[in-house]
C-alpha cells in the first residue's frame, strides 16, 4: 500500500510534467492546480489514496527522476531532523533504474525494480516526514504551507515553460532540448546557485536520452557543444559534462560500429572537415575583426548608441570593399592587362587620336583631383575608358569580352547588394520591432533593467550615463505624478496647426530648393566649364545646402516642440532624407534629361565623383574643422561655448547619401568603389578623432536598435531607386557611340540579349520575356503579393490578441492559485476552511484587489458546498476521501469559464 | 612573436573553446586580461590544477577598467564566482567574459542578469532588490519615496502572477521583448 502511495504522488507529477511538455494552449493548464495540489497533500498528509497505473515508457523515466530531484529538495526540511540515508538510497535506486534501461535492452523490468526500490526506501522516509510532521503539530505549519508555495511556483514556472516551448518551434531541436533549461526549473525553487556533483550526473543523463544528440556524428556533436556552451553552469561542469557524454557517445559507437557503411562513414568524414574547417575558418576571421581596438575605444567612452553609427560604417565599408575586389578583378585588371598590351601595339604604328590622349594623359594637374577631368578623364576611373573588345589575355585560351564582364559585374553586384540590404534590413526589422512588440507598457522595467551599458569603461562616460538615467527617471516620474497633461481641445488644436504649418514650411523649402537647384543647373549647365575650379559649383553648393538645411531643420523640429523626444527625431531624420532625395533625384532627373552628346557616361561619372569628394571635404573635414575651433574656444577662450555635440543623425545620413551616390555611379565609373572605400576609411578615423578629442557625449538617449533599422530602411530605400533608375537607363537611353564598352549597341541591355542569349525578336524566350512584363501580369502579381500581405498581417493581429487573451488568463490563474494559497496556510494553521467575516475582512486588509474583484473562485467560494477535503486538514486522517473534488469543481468551473471566452 | 611560451595545452584550449563562446585568440586575450589583474598571483602557463584552484580577489577584478565604471560589478563578481564570495578562478573570468562576449545568446544573458539583479540571492528580484539596483544606477541622487515609488511601478508593470516579486520567468518575459537589452549586456574584451 505504501508503494501504492509513492506511485501515485508520482504519478500526479508525471501528468503534470508531461501535459506541460505537450501542453496545448489552455486546458491542460487550468487542470494543473488541482490535480498538482492534490497531490502533494495527500504526499504529505494523508497517505492513503487510489492508485492509479505506473506507465513504464522511457519518458516516464525521465520524469521520474525530475520527480525524484524535485522531492529531494521538498524534504529538505525533514533531511535535517532524521537519518537521511533513506532518501539518498532511493534517489541512487532511481539512477540506477535509469543507468538499467539504457545499458539494457530490457530495461523495463530493470526500471521497475530499480525504481521500486527507491522508491521504498523513500517511502519509509516520507512516513517518517509525516508522523514527523504529526508530532510537531503547529510548527511544521509554516513548512507545510511552504511546501505548497513550493509545488505552485513549480507548477507556474513549468506552465510559462511550456507556452514558451510551444511557441519557438524551430528551437525545438536545441533550445528546448537544453538541459539549462531543465535545470533553470528545478534550481529556480530551491537554491538557485547550487552546482553539487550530482547535478552533473543529472545533467549528463538528461542529455543521455536525446538521441539526436548522443549520435557519433558531426552534427549531433555540433549541437551536443551548442548545447553545453549555452548551459548556465560553470566552466568545470560544463567540461565534466562533456567529457562525460563523449565517452558515453564512443561507448555506444563501439557496440554500434558495425552498422555504419563504408559511404556513411565517408559522409561523416566529409561533414567532419567541413565543421573543422568551419571552426577554423571562423578562428581566422574573428581575428581580421576592422577596427576592433577602435570600436572598444568608442563603445568605452560613448555607450553602444555611438558606436552604432560606427557598426553602420564599418558594415558599408565591408560592403564596398567586396565590391572593390570584384569589380577590379572582373573589369579593371583584364582591362588594364588589354591597355598594356594596347600600348606596345601602338608602339609600332601611332595614330592621331591616341597620340592626343597620351598628351592629355601626361598632363595631370592637383586640381584633377577634385573635379575627376583632365588626367582622370581617361583613366580606369571611368567608363569612357574601358574598351569594347574581346581579347586574348593568355595565347591559347579563351577570349575574354570585357564589355560583357562589365555588364554582368555590375548587373550581379546590384543584385546582390539588393539582396544584402534587404536581408539585413528584414533581420533588423524583425528584431527591434516585431519581438519588441507588445511590450510596449514595460517601459520602466527596461529602463531599470536594460538602461546600463555594461561596455562603458570611462569615468566620465559612466557619470554622464548616471546622469542621464536620474534625469530619465526623474522625467517619468513627474510625468507620472502629473495629472494628465491640460490638453483642451484648444491646446490640441494649437500643437496640431504647429505641426501642419511646420509639415507645410518643410515641403515648401525642399520644393523650393529643388527649384532652385534645377534653376542653377539650367543656367550654368550648358556652358563648358572642364579644368577648372567652376566645375565644382553644383557639388559644393549641394553639399552647403544640405549642412545648412540640417540646421535649419533642427531649429524648426525645436519650435514644434514635440511630446516625444524620439518621434522629433525621426520626423527630422525623414525631413533630412527627403531634402537629399530630391537634391539626388534633381540632379540624376538633369542628367538624364540633357542632350546625349559625347560620352556622356563619363560626364555623369564626373559629377558623381564630385560630389564624394567634395562631400568628404565639406562634411567630414570642414565640419571636423569647426568642431575643432569651437572646442579650442571653450578650452582657450571661454567656457560659456558649450562643446560640440556628435550629431548621429546627420552623420549617418551622410552615410547613406554616400552610399546612395556610389551605387548610382558604379554603372559609370566602375573604380568609384575604390573611392568610397578609402573615402570611409579615412572618415572612420577622422570621425573617431572628432568624437574622442572634441565631442560631448549626446546629451539625449534614444533607441539605438530602432534608429539602426530606420537607416537601413533608408538604404533599402535609396538602392530600389537607384535600381529602377538603372533599369530605366539600361532600356531606354541610347548609349553614346564614341567611348565606353556598350558602343555599337543601341541600348546597353540589347549587348546582354543578342550578345550572350543570341536572341532575336521572334525567340520563344523572349516573347515569353515580352508576356511576362506585360502590365497585367505585373498587376496580378502585386495584387496577389498585396493579398498575401494583407492575410499575413491578418494572422499577425489574431496572435497578438491570442496573446493578450492569454495574459489575461494568467492573470485569473494567479488570482486562484493566491486564493488556494491564502487557504492553505489558514488550513495548515489549524483553521476550518469556512469563510467567516474575519478571515474576509483580513483578505481585505492584506490584498483588497483580490477582495474586490469578482472573479469567479472568490464567488465560487461562498457557495454553501463544504470541501470535502477534510482529510487535508487533518494530518493523520487515514480514511480514503477523494482529496480533490473540490479542486475538480473549481477546475470545472475555471475551464468553462476558458471555453466561454474561446468563442 | 617571439614569445612561444604556451599558456594552456591543446585538450585546455579544445575544451574551453566547446564551453565557452570564444574562439582560441579570444581564451588567451582572457587570459592575459586575466593576468594583467595580478601578475603575481597568476602565471604565465596555466595548469588544469591551477585553471580553477588560483583566486583572484575581488577588489582587483573589480579594479579592471571593463568593471571599474560598472555599478554592478560587486553583483557581476559574486554571480560569477564558484564560493558566491565574488573572489574568481581563470574559468570563472572566462564564464564571466563569456557569457557578456556577443556570441552568448540572449537565454544566457537574461539568466545571468536575473542573478546579477538579485541582490539578496532568494530567487526572485523583490522591493529590495529592485531599490538596491535603482540606487546603484542613480548614484544616490533619488530620493527614498521616489525610489520606492518606481519599485512599486516597476512591480506593477512586470508582475504576472500578483506576488509582488518578480520571479525568474517574468523577468524573462519582460527583458526579452527589450530590443536594447543584448546590445547594452554586453563587455568588449
Amino acid at each position: 500500500m505504501t508503494r501504492h502511495h509513492r506511485r501515485t504522488v508520482s504519478d500526479v507529477f508525471n501528468i503534470e510534467v508531461q501535459e506541460d511538455e505537450y501542453a496545448s494552449s489552455t486546458s491542460p493548464a487550468t487542470t494543473h492546480p488541482g490535480v498538482n495540489f492534490g497531490g502533494t497533500s495527500s504526499n504529505k498528509c494523508s497517505p492513503s489514496s487510489s492508485s492509479s497505473d505506473f506507465q513504464n515508457t522511457s519518458d516516464s523515466n525521465f520524469l521520474l527522476r525530475t520527480d525524484s530531484a524535485y522531492r529531494r529538495q521538498y524534504h529538505g526540511p525533514n533531511r535535517m531532523m532524521m537519518a537521511a540515508a533513506g532518501l539518498e538510497d532511493g534517489e541512487d535506486g532511481d539512477l540506477d533504474g535509469v543507468h538499467a534501461l539504457e545499458e539494457d535492452e530490457d530495461g523495463d523490468e530493470f526500471d521497475e525494480g530499480g525504481g521500486g526500490g527507491g522508491d521504498d526506501e523513500n517511502d519509509k522516509e516520507g512516513d517518517g516526514g509525516s508522523s514527523q510532521f504529526e508530532t510537531s503539530g503547529g510548527t511544521d505549519c509554516s513548512k507545510a504551507s511552504r511546501v505548497a508555495v513550493d509545488s505552485f511556483r513549480r507548477w507556474s514556472a513549468n506552465f510559462g515553460k511550456s507556452i514558451k516551448n510551444n511557441k519557438r518551434n524551430m528551437y525545438n531541436k536545441t533550445i528546448r532540448f537544453m538541459p539549462s533549461r531543465l535545470q533553470k526549473t528545478l534550481s529556480i525553487d530551491g537554491d538557485l546557485f547550487t552546482t553539487t556533483a550530482s547535478d552533473v550526473e543529472q545533467i549528463t543523463l538528461e542529455l543521455e536520452q536525446r538521441e539526436q544528440l548522443m549520435e557519433d556524428n558531426p552534427l549531433s556533436e555540433q549541437l551536443r557543444i551548442e548545447a553545453i556552451k549555452s548551459m548556465a553552469q560553470t566552466l568545470s561542469i560544463k567540461r565534466q559534462i562533456r567529457a562525460n557524454l563523449t565517452r558515453t557517445v564512443n561507448r555506444r559507437s563501439v557496440s554500434r560500429s558495425r552498422s555504419v557503411s563504408f559511404l556513411r562513414k565517408c559522409r561523416y568524414r566529409g561533414k567532419m572537415y567541413a565543421s573543422r574547417f568551419a571552426k577554423f575558418a571562423k578562428n581566422a576571421f574573428s581575428s581580421f575583426e576592422l577596427f576592433y581596438g577602435s570600436m572598444k575605444q568608442i563603445e568605452g567612452h560613448f555607450g553602444s548608441r555611438i558606436s552604432a553609427y560606427f557598426k553602420f560604417l564599418r558594415w558599408l565599408l565591408v560592403l564596398n570593399l567586396v565590391l572593390v575586389i570584384f569589380m577590379f578583378w572582373f573589369v579593371t585588371f583584364p582591362q588594364i592587362l588589354y591597355s598594356g598590351m594596347e600600348r606596345e601595339a601602338l608602339n609600332v604604328t601611332m595614330s592621331d587620336v591616341d597620340g592626343l590622349s597620351r598628351d592629355v594623359l601626361t598632363d595631370f594637374h592637383y586640381t584633377n583631383v577634385f573635379t575627376g577631368t583632365g588626367y582622370l578623364n581617361n583613366s580606369i576611373l571611368f567608363y569612357g575608358f574601358y574598351s569594347n573588345e574581346s581579347f586574348t589575355l593568355l595565347p591559347g585560351t579563351a577570349e575574354y569580352s570585357l564589355p560583357h564582364a562589365y555588364f554582368l559585374t555590375t548587373i550581379v553586384m546590384y543584385v546582390a547588394i539588393f539582396v544584402v540590404v534587404s536581408l539585413s534590413m528584414a533581420r533588423s526589422y524583425k528584431i527591434s520591432f516585431i519581438e519588441a512588440s507588445g511590450a510596449v507598457h514595460n517601459v520602466l522595467t527596461h529602463k531599470i533593467f536594460c538602461s546600463w551599458d555594461f561596455g562603458v569603461a570611462n569615468e566620465k562616460a559612466a557619470q554622464l550615463k548616471h546622469a542621464n538615467i536620474y534625469q530619465e527617471l526623474r522625467e517619468y516620474l513627474a510625468a507620472m505624478n502629473r495629472a494628465e497633461r491640460a490638453s483642451g481641445r484648444w491646446q490640441k488644436l494649437r500643437s496640431t496647426a504647429l505641426h501642419a504649418t511646420a509639415h507645410l514650411i518643410v515641403l515648401t523649402l525642399i520644393a523650393g530648393v529643388s527649384f532652385g537647384l534645377w534653376m542653377l543647373l539650367k543656367q550654368f549647365g550648358g556652358t563648358k566649364h572642364f579644368d577648372t575650379w567652376s566645375a565644382l559649383y553644383v557639388s559644393i553648393a549641394t553639399n552647403v545646402t544640405m549642412l545648412v538645411f540640417h540646421y535649419i531643420f533642427q531649429f524648426i523640429s525645436k519650435i514644434e516642440d514635440y511630446h516625444r523626444s524620439s518621434t522629433a527625431l525621426n520626423i527630422n531624420l525623414l525631413r533630412n532624407f527627403l531634402l537629399q532625395l530630391c537634391i539626388v533625384g534633381v540632379l540624376m532627373f538633369y542628367w538624364l534629361t540633357r542632350p546625349y552628346e559625347g560620352c556622356w557616361e563619363t560626364a555623369i561619372g564626373q559629377e558623381i565623383y564630385r560630389l564624394i569628394v567634395i562631400d568628404f571635404v565639406v562634411s567630414v573635414l570642414f565640419l571636423t574643422f569647426l568642431q575643432g575651433t569651437r572646442y579650442a574656444a571653450n578650452r582657450f577662450y571661454s567656457r560659456s561655448i558649450s562643446l560640440p555635440e556628435f550629431c548621429l543623425t546627420s552623420n549617418s545620413l551622410g552615410l547613406v547619401y554616400n552610399q546612395t551616390l556610389l551605387w548610382f555611379g558604379l554603372l559609370f565609373s566602375p573604380m568609384l568603389c575604390v573611392i568610397v572605400a578609402v573615402k570611409l576609411f579615412l572618415m572612420f578615423y577622422v570621425k573617431k578623432l572628432s568624437l574622442i578629442y572634441f565631442c560631448k557625449p549626446p546629451s539625449k538617449l534614444w533607441r539605438s536598435s530602432q534608429t539602426q533599422t530606420l537607416f537601413l530602411v533608408l538604404v533599402f530605400v535609396s538602392i530600389f531607386g537607384v535600381i529602377i533608375t538603372h533599369a530605366y537607363i539600361m532600356t531606354k537611353v541610347p548609349v553614346s557611340d564614341v567611348c565606353g564598352p556598350f558602343r555599337g549597341n543601341q541600348y546597353m541591355y540589347k549587348l546582354f540579349m543578342e550578345g550572350i542569349l543570341k536572341l532575336r525578336q521572334e525567340h520563344i524566350f523572349w516573347k515569353i520575356f515580352v508576356y511576362v512584363t506585360k502590365p497585367a501580369i505585373i498587376g496580378g502579381v502585386l495584387l496577389t503579393m498585396g493579398v498575401i500581405a494583407y492575410y499575413l498581417r491578418a494572422k499577425s493581429k489574431a496572435q497578438i490578441a491570442k496573446v493578450k487573451l492569454l495574459k489575461e488568463l494568467l492573470c485569473m490563474e494567479a488570482k486562484d492559485k493566491e486564493f488556494l494559497l491564502a487557504n492553505i496556510s489558514k488550513i495548515t494553521r489549524g483553521k476550518e476552511w469556512n469563510f467567516d467575516k474575519d478571515l474576509l475582512n483580513g483578505r481585505k486588509n492584506s490584498a483588497d484587489k483580490y477582495y474586490s474583484d469578482p472573479s469567479a473562485t472568490w464567488r465560487y467560494a461562498d457557495s454553501p458546498r463544504k470541501i470535502s477535503g477534510n482529510s487535508v486538514l487533518h494530518a493523520g486522517d487515514e480514511e480514503g476521501v477523494p482529496t480533490s473534488s473540490g479542486y475538480q469543481r473549481i477546475d470545472e468551473f475555471t475551464e468553462e469559464r476558458v471555453r466561454m471566452r474561446r468563442f | 612573436m617571439g614569445n612561444k611560451v604556451v599558456t594552456f595545452t591543446d585538450q585546455q584550449l579544445e575544451d574551453y573553446q566547446d564551453c565557452t563562446f570564444f574562439t582560441r585568440k579570444d581564451i588567451l586575450r582572457v587570459h592575459k586580461r586575466f593576468r594583467e589583474t595580478s601578475p603575481e598571483l597568476v602565471p604565465e602557463v596555466m595548469t588544469e590544477g591551477q585553471a580553477t584552484s588560483i583566486q583572484v580577489p575581488r577588489e582587483r577584478i573589480e579594479k579592471m577598467p571593463e568593471l571599474v565604471e560598472n555599478p554592478f560589478k560587486g553583483r557581476i563578481c559574486e554571480a560569477f564566482s564558484r564560493q558566491g564570495d565574488g573572489n574568481l578562478t581563470f574559468e570563472d573570468f572566462l564564464d564571466l567574459l563569456s557569457v557578456f562576449s556577443e556570441q552568448a545568446p540572449r537565454d544566457i544573458k537574461v539568466f545571468y542578469a536575473f542573478k546579477i539583479y538579485d541582490y539578496d540571492k532568494d530567487g526572485f528580484i523583490g522591493q529590495s532588490d529592485l531599490l538596491s539596483v535603482i540606487t546603484a544606477l542613480t548614484v544616490n541622487d533619488l530620493t527614498t519615496e521616489e525610489r520606492q515609488q518606481i519599485a512599486d511601478k516597476v512591480i506593477e508593470e512586470s508582475d504576472v502572477d500578483g506576488d509582488g516579486k518578480l520571479s525568474f520567468l517574468e523577468f524573462e518575459h519582460v527583458i526579452t521583448r527589450a530590443p536594447d537589452f543584448i546590445s547594452t549586456f554586453h563587455i568588449r574584451i
